[in-house]
């Protein structure tokens, strides 16, 4: 697993240790498991489908920042951008 | 007690305790501007539970009835909260900001007090309007240039809002006979206009780019005190004036996901969380349109939960402010080794704003999630999901790694001194506790709660929708890394559109005259020179004969024309 992050993007995965690696993986693991024991209670019918939450959650996160990497290439400006107006006051 | 001075506590709106004291502060010396900032929160917070609920206190001004006292249930889960927040600002900020901003700070949460605990629209104008100056002082008073130049920004958009909430309350009054503040309907001028004031204090755009642009200015101590009364005093006054009203729906969603995009991008860590001010706000106005009681209980208990756990984020970027005199998520990091209480706090701040399981999020946020459900709002509900997440990601986990891990700074600044430090372990085992024993807190919310936060299927989904949020975000970690960069925000508009066409005009003014008034001295010196060639002998005449030719015309004129 770290070392599959680390070929998506090196120099950027955190340097922990190897017990922390672990425990994550192994409590995303146990998260899924959870699911043959919780009994979701649903409103809308597509909620209650395996492992919802999660993949919705990733789905959720990544679309978040794609969109706003996206808007980034419209709306960034330097720091200083507004600063000729302050110069005026 | 002795009578009158029950009689007084009684019938003295609480806010102006607070105000008033505000502005006495001012010629206090700083022992005795410690005892008030330290007592007086606390005593007003008994005061108003002291007062029976209901309770009411009418009066009449210039012919209008007042009820500058009326203690709702909906008011007074915002009074608490304002005074808890008052308290534990204060701790924060008395040994560290100046007199200017400690009084200012208490004349503005004065005026919010003066405005969830009144009942009609005259008293809230005048508190909304003491609050506009209040806040804008504080932000003034951080001192630098670039403070002074947001507070005239703020102040601009504040007033205006300011104006277009008393014109639709004069035309309320006069067209509905009243002046008590309840629920109504944005479906006439007057109520739109009320509307539109409203909005512009909750952050919503287009006029809400104050929160992102001002913000972020002021002192350490100073942006702990914003977050709290401004915006929430407006989710109050949605929740009182336009619950069920659709718009708001989407109002909310929008400020929801434009707080999350906006605060990806940034790169300055007090900016990131003044645009996730906004889009927690967003929840809030969503379940204003939603209007259930469940909605409006979750709002309450989101917008009780979201003071402390958005304020120790504050104070805990403000200590590293403080501390580091750095701002941007560039300049940081690796800070946890040299101010683990700080980072701590944050992180527990960052938990409560996620809404993790055991924190004082968990157990607000859910309520309006679960009202959007009841009400079969499929979308609404998804947008809420994948929002939380995101959250989670600009929040939870953004916050906190850049500032005190992702890379080493070289930066070892110390922990705050104790008073700062207490402030933030008080906030941080507030969100603890109502994450653990929410009790309290529903039992003092508008309407009865048969909600129930802690079930398994409620937590092991939640735990999912974050934690798998939180592998995304080291996932893609490369395209999150910060620039030194702004994002463009609809303040573009006036900031730099307008002061373009504004110049362009100028430009063009002085253009124009000076054409002109070359023209008009080419033209003056044409014609005498053409009137000496043709006529010298005119050219020559004296006034007297001038003045008698002059004489002779009008009285040809006279005979011929009367």
């Amino acid at each position: 697993m770290k070392s599959l992050l680390r070929k998506l993007n090196p120099n950027r995965v955190p340097n922990l240790s190897p017990v922390a690696w672990i425990v994550t993986g192994i409590g995303l693991c146990a998260l899924l498991v959870a699911e043959f024991f919780v009994h979701h209670h649903s409103h809308f019918g597509f909620e209650d489908s395996f492992g919802f939450y999660a993949w919705y959650g990733f789905a959720a996160s990544a679309g978040l920042v794609i969109l706003g990497n996206l808007l980034s290439k419209v709306l960034k400006r330097p720091e200083n951008y507004y600063q000729s107006e302050n110069d005026n006051d | 007690m002795t009578d009158w001075l029950t009689q007084l506590l009684l019938t003295t709106p609480p806010g102006l305790w607070l105000a008033a004291a505000g502005l006495l502060m001012a010629v206090m010396n700083t022992t005795l501007r410690g005892v008030m900032v330290m007592t007086l929160p606390i005593a007003l917070l008994y005061l108003i539970w002291w007062m029976p609920e209901g309770h009411t206190v009418t009066t009449g001004f210039a012919g209008y009835a007042l009820t500058p006292i009326e203690v709702t249930r909906l008011g007074r889960v915002f009074a608490t909260v304002f005074l808890i927040m008052a308290f534990c600002g204060g701790l924060y900020a008395f040994r560290y900001a100046n007199k200017l901003e400690l009084c200012s700070a208490f004349v503005y949460a004065g005026s919010a007090l003066l405005v969830v605990l009144s009942g009609d629209l005259i008293t809230l104008l005048i508190g909304w309007e003491l609050m506009a100056i209040g806040s804008s002082l504080v932000i003034w008073s951080a001192g630098t240039d670039a403070a002074y130049a947001a507070a005239r920004r703020y102040i601009s958009v504040h007033l205006l809002g300011g104006v277009l909430l008393m014109a639709g309350v004069i035309g309320y009054i006069h067209s509905q006979g009243t002046t008590s503040f309840s629920a109504m309907q944005a479906d006439n001028l007057y109520n739109i206009l009320i509307l539109a004031g409203f909005l512009v204090n909750a952050g919503a755009p287009p006029l809400g780019s104050w929160i992102g642009d001002a913000y972020p200015e002021a002192s350490p101590s100073g942006m702990v005190f914003l977050s709290a009364f401004t915006t929430k005093t407006a989710v109050y006054a949605l929740l009182r004036g336009f619950p069920g009203e659709e718009i708001l729906i989407y109002v909310g969603l929008f400020m929801v996901f434009y707080g999350i995009i906006y605060a990806l991008l940034e790169n300055d860590m007090r900016r990131i969380l003044a645009y996730s001010i906004v889009n927690q706000v967003g929840f809030m106005v969503t379940a204003a349109g939603i209007g259930t009681d469940l909605a409006i209980n979750g709002a309450a208990a989101h917008a009780f939960c979201h003071i402390i756990y958005k304020a120790l984020l504050l104070m805990s970027a403000g200590a590293v402010l403080a501390q580091t005199g750095k701002r941007r998520c560039t300049d940081l990091g690796g800070l946890w080794q040299s101010m683990p209480l700080t980072a701590t706090c944050g992180i527990i701040g960052a938990l409560a704003i996620s809404a993790v399981p055991w924190t004082s999020g968990f157990v607000s946020k859910s309520m309006i999630s679960q009202a959007a459900a009841y009400e079969h709002l499929p979308m609404v509900w998804m947008l809420l999901a994948a929002a939380s997440a995101g959250v989670f990601l600009h929040a939870g986990i953004k916050f906190p790694w850049f500032v005190f891990f992702q890379k080493d700074s070289g930066l070892r600044p110390e922990e705050p001194a104790w008073d700062r430090k207490l402030a933030m372990l008080l906030f941080s085992a507030a969100c603890i506790g109502l994450g653990i024993m929410p009790g309290p807190l529903y039992a003092i919310l508008p309407f009865p709660v048969d909600y129930v936060p802690y079930t398994a299927d409620h937590v092991v989904s939640q735990l999912q929708l974050l934690l798998f949020a939180g592998l995304a975000f080291f996932v893609m970690l490369p395209q999150l890394q910060r620039t030194l960069t702004i994002s463009l925000d609809l303040d573009w508009f006036y900031r730099r559109l307008g002061n373009n066409i504004i110049a362009g005009m100028r430009e063009f003014y002085l253009r124009t005259e000076q054409v002109c008034s070359s023209l008009i001295g080419k033209a003056g010196a044409l014609s005498i020179q053409g009137l000496q060639r043709a006529a010298p002998a005119i050219g020559n005449l004296g006034t007297a004969a001038m003045a008698s030719a002059v004489l002779i015309l009008l009285s040809v004129y006279l005979i011929l024309f009367y």
